[in-house]
């Protein structure tokens, strides 16, 4: 009954993990194992909180439950803090699953006036055309220094940092932001 | 045959073929975009009833004159056999996936890397696959009517519901197509180029009187026409009159042919706009769509009836102009259309770097409008907190960059104008002054120089009228290609082509779900493999928590969407083959969101059944126990609703929604949260009229409070979009199984606020 009592009215809490007491070790699924405080978890994923802010900071680790459900285990505030070895292991984590093309210079800007705009860019994936439907809504500013862009087949690529750009491509760009 | 998913190009087919790979037994084709390191890469994925075939390298498509021509950079090629795989999934990241194939002996190897945009492919490749493997034939019948590649360019059209490719379109198709709208008037339209040459020609001639004949012909002795300045005073006045009479005709057979064209255009889009599905909507904003019916139709309009028949009137005009001067006096006219050209030259220089300032004003507008928006629709939470300040702080922000973009604008056009008009000033001394020249030495007579002088004023108009008429071009353009995008647009959910006989009295609802799957986006099923029954005539409670996909169950009963995979049968009747109206007629929803029409309570309430009497308006008000509200409104039932009405709370817009519900008498009553907005009191005699309603009548209900369905005929528990169980409600209390669990919360959380709650 207490126990009952205790699902109904408990309040979930934001629940700092120790860096120095975590321990992820790779699985062959891409997902991770951890280890805390003499519990081990499978299947673990870790999410940025706040991905374009402060991506090292606030990583939530969280695991699936028999329910198929994600159950957050709690957030690494700054994956700096945790054991060299460790760092590398959420790092690359991190990387792949955030992994996201970076528009590193922008070659020419084609609006073909029916509501389509091409962008002939040079990623860090390589050059690509890429078609963005209504540009508006899917040139997004984040944080007044980067821009996150959606193509028309809902892909997305970033530009970290608009005024570490060459000249030629922020003119460019400076039409659409 | 390869149908889906991706095609393959005729230089990926030959390095297949050259791997002994038979084309025409290959089922399904997904292409990944990237490497393993995420690198730009093309790897081709299908497979045949035998083997996974992987082909990787890069694709070039090279244009061809009017064609594309395709090749291929091999890079790489592996195939595995169907015995050693298990099954294949797509692994989600956050903007890329992998495909994975499980093998066998427990393995997970990573087959392709793609970005997450096309995992909707992937999936449905994935499924197929594990179909095929099962030795079952996969359903392809929801991909038939999607239009997934461009014939000409062979891309993939951004939208599979909609034949339109940005890739290779021309501009110009938008602009024809727009003409041919006009083709029902192709006479008006003769005539309203004569007249449009006619006036403009006269209006040419008519400085001819008052300057080379005047001078040369009326007022020098020995002229032709010496002395008659009534004739010169009578001939520029008639041809004058007669251009301008020219002139307000077209005016008005354009002004009466555009608006039919527009009419019809605006009809056709609001008609279109019905017939789409509802994930249409649900991808565009409101605002947006409203936009395009009302503003995008007056920049067509505006097209057609100014910028069109200037555009045909300054051509010619030009033309005559050019033809007129050289007649003159080619040494003077090809001057002064020189210094034009320079004059403009400079202007389009100058006006290329000021259309990047007028995108920024269009840019710092639109941020400043939508602080405003943001600010004064969040105008209660901004002062319950009491952060006036700070959103006056962020207006301002946006507001200097108005400014500044304001500024930029006015500085350059202060700058450039002064300059522009100096170099005007200059050239044009230099020509009067050979103009006097030419007339002192005997080369040409000072009313050729006055004619000559009058047509360079003339010449700017059309001149700088074809400069800016691009932006005209672009708006009308860009308006007509948004409305066509709506017009080309296919429902997603369409009406059957065959459809079943329904029998006299409509559907009696016996509902039966077959394994049932639905996904709004691919791979993330909200229901998974459902099979359920709901008997007609009973009623059944569908119960679960926040998003375990119970408004989706009520949407595919009423064919908002069609199932992804599975079958919904109605009187054994499968749902895509009962006619929409039908269905339509037979089940009545009402559901969490409620929304009041512009118009009276009693023309809401009949909304579904406008020849409803006012009898039964009331009996259903009644029924919803709306009737009591609406007799102390001071307008009772002709009291005005929705925009521009009274406000009614939201327990009152329900219960008239369930009057408008009650009124179409439907077999099937959708109860969806219906009474989730009500005061307890009110909810206990919206269940007795709902109890009233039950004869005959098939009703399902969605609720939180467990308590609205206790006296449910059936309870279904749904949790993460598979049944988990379903009995009565005695029985699942007796099972103690997830209802069981719910109910308790409930009882619990009733009790510790002081309410109990019988039963159980």
């Amino acid at each position: 009954m207490i126990k009952n009592t205790q699902t109904v009215y408990e309040v979930d809490t934001l629940r700092l993990l120790s860096p120095e007491k975590v321990d992820f070790i790779p699985e062959d699924s891409g997902l991770l194992t951890l280890k805390y405080e003499g519990e081990e978890y499978n299947r673990v994923t870790l999410t940025r909180l706040v991905p374009f802010d402060s991506s090292d900071e606030y990583i939530s680790a969280a695991y699936k439950n028999d329910r198929d459900e994600w159950k957050e285990i709690g957030v690494i505030k700054d994956i700096n803090a945790l054991p060299e070895q460790q760092k590398k292991v959420v790092v690359d984590f991190l990387d792949f699953k955030y992994y996201i093309p970076v528009i590193t210079k922008i070659k020419k800007i084609t609006d073909n006036r029916m509501g389509y705009l091409f962008l002939d860019a040079v990623t860090t994936a390589g050059e690509k055309r890429i078609a963005v439907n209504d540009w508006w809504h899917n040139f997004r500013m984040i944080q007044n220094k980067m821009i996150s862009v959606t193509d028309a087949d809902g892909n997305r690529y970033l530009i970290p940092e608009i005024s570490k750009m060459d000249k030629a491509s922020i003119k460019k760009l400076q039409l659409f932001i | 045959m390869i149908r889906y998913f991706d095609r393959l190009t005729d230089a990926v087919a030959i390095a297949f073929a050259d791997r002994a790979v038979d084309i025409d037994k290959l089922r399904y084709c997904v292409k990944a975009d990237m490497d393993s390191e995420g690198c730009y890469y093309d790897v081709y994925i299908t497979f045949d009833d035998e083997k996974l075939y992987i082909l990787s390298g890069y694709d070039r498509l090279v244009r061809n004159k009017k064609t594309f021509d395709t090749q291929f950079d091999f890079k790489d090629y592996c195939e595995y056999d169907f015995c050693d795989i298990e099954r294949l999934f797509v692994d989600r990241y956050q903007y890329t996936c992998r495909l994975i194939a499980k093998m066998t002996d427990g393995r997970e190897l990573p087959i392709g890397r793609f970005s997450s945009g096309f995992s909707e492919k992937f999936e449905q490749f994935c499924r197929r696959f594990d179909c095929i493997k099962r030795g079952e034939e996969p359903d392809d019948s929801a991909l038939e009517d999607r239009h997934l590649y461009c014939p000409k360019c062979q891309r993939k059209y951004p939208d599979p519901n909609r034949r339109f490719c940005p890739y290779c379109t021309k501009r110009s198709w938008i602009f024809k197509r727009l003409l041919g709208m006009f083709k029902d008037y192709k006479w008006q339209m003769a005539i309203i180029l004569v007249m449009i040459g006619l006036s403009v020609a006269l209006g040419l001639v008519s400085p001819y009187f008052g300057t080379k004949l005047l001078y040369d012909d009326v007022l020098t002795e020995g002229g032709s026409l010496y002395g008659q300045i009534l004739l010169v005073i009578i001939a520029m006045g008639g041809f004058s009159l007669i251009s301008t009479i020219f002139s307000i005709a077209y005016g008005i057979v354009i002004s009466c042919i555009a608006p039919n064209v527009i009419h019809k255009l605006r009809t056709d889009i609001f008609t279109a706009m019905q017939r789409l599905s509802l994930s249409f909507f649900t991808n565009k904003q409101t605002g947006s769509l409203m936009g395009r019916v009302d503003r995008d139709s007056s920049d067509v309009y505006f097209f057609f009836t100014d910028i069109m028949p200037q555009c045909i009137a300054n051509l010619i005009k030009i033309f005559g102009l050019v033809v007129l001067m050289l007649m003159v006096n080619p040494l003077v006219s090809v001057c002064m259309l020189a210094v034009a050209v320079i004059v403009l030259m400079c202007e389009v220089i100058w006006l290329r770097g000021q259309r990047r300032n007028w995108r920024s004003r269009d840019i710092a507008r639109r941020g400043v409008n939508s602080v405003l928006t943001d600010a004064l629709n969040g105008h209660r939470v901004v002062k319950a907190f009491a952060r006036e300040r700070q959103e006056m702080t962020r207006f301002s922000g946006r507001n200097e960059q108005l400014y500044t973009a304001d500024y930029n604008l006015g500085r350059r056009s202060a700058m450039f104008f002064p300059v522009q008009q100096g170099i005007y000033a200059i050239f044009n001394g230099l020509i009067y002054s050979l103009g006097v020249y030419l007339v002192l030495t005997g080369q040409l007579q000072f009313g050729g120089l006055t004619l000559l002088i009058s047509y360079f004023g003339v010449v700017w108009d059309p001149m700088f009228f074809f400069m800016y008429m691009g932006n005209d071009w672009t708006r009308c353009t860009d308006a007509a290609g948004r409305m066509f995008e709506i017009l080309d647009s296919e429902p997603t959910v369409k009406p059957p082509e065959h459809p079943a006989v329904i029998p006299e009295g409509g559907l009696k609802g016996d509902i039966e779900f077959k394994n049932v799957t639905f996904e709004y986006e691919a791979g993330r099923p909200v229901l998974k493999n459902m099979s359920f029954k709901a008997d007609a005539g009973k009623f059944t409670g569908i119960v679960g928590k926040t998003g375990a996909g119970k408004s989706t169950m009520i949407n595919l009963i009423s064919r908002m969407y069609d199932v992804t995979s599975g079958e919904i049968l109605i009187d054994g009747i499968p749902i895509k083959k009962i006619p929409f109206s039908a269905l339509r007629e037979s089940i009545g929803v009402v559901s969490q969101e409620t929304y009041l029409f512009m118009g009276t309570i009693a023309d809401n309430i009949r909304y579904a059944r406008p020849d409803a009497s006012m009898d039964e308006v009331i009996q259903a008000a009644k029924n919803a126990n709306a009737h009591d509200f609406i007799m102390n409104l001071p307008d009772g039932y002709d009291t005005i609703t929705g925009s521009g009405g009274i406000s009614l709370s939201g327990g009152e817009r329900q219960r008239i929604s369930i009057a408008r519900a009650l009124i179409q008498k439907p077999n099937i009553l959708i109860l969806d949260e219906a009474t989730a907005a009500m005061d307890t009191a009110t909810e206990r005699k919206i269940q007795s009229a709902i109890d009233n309603l039950k004869q005959g009548r098939t009703i399902i209900a969605i609720a939180h409070r467990l308590s609205t369905l206790r006296d449910a005929d059936m309870l279904t528990v749904i949790e993460n979009g598979e049944l988990k169980e379903s009995g009565t409600h005695d029985e699942l209390i007796r099972q103690k199984g997830a209802y069981f669990e719910l109910y308790k919360l409930q009882s619990m959380s009733l009790k510790s606020i002081g309410i109990g709650e019988d039963g159980g």
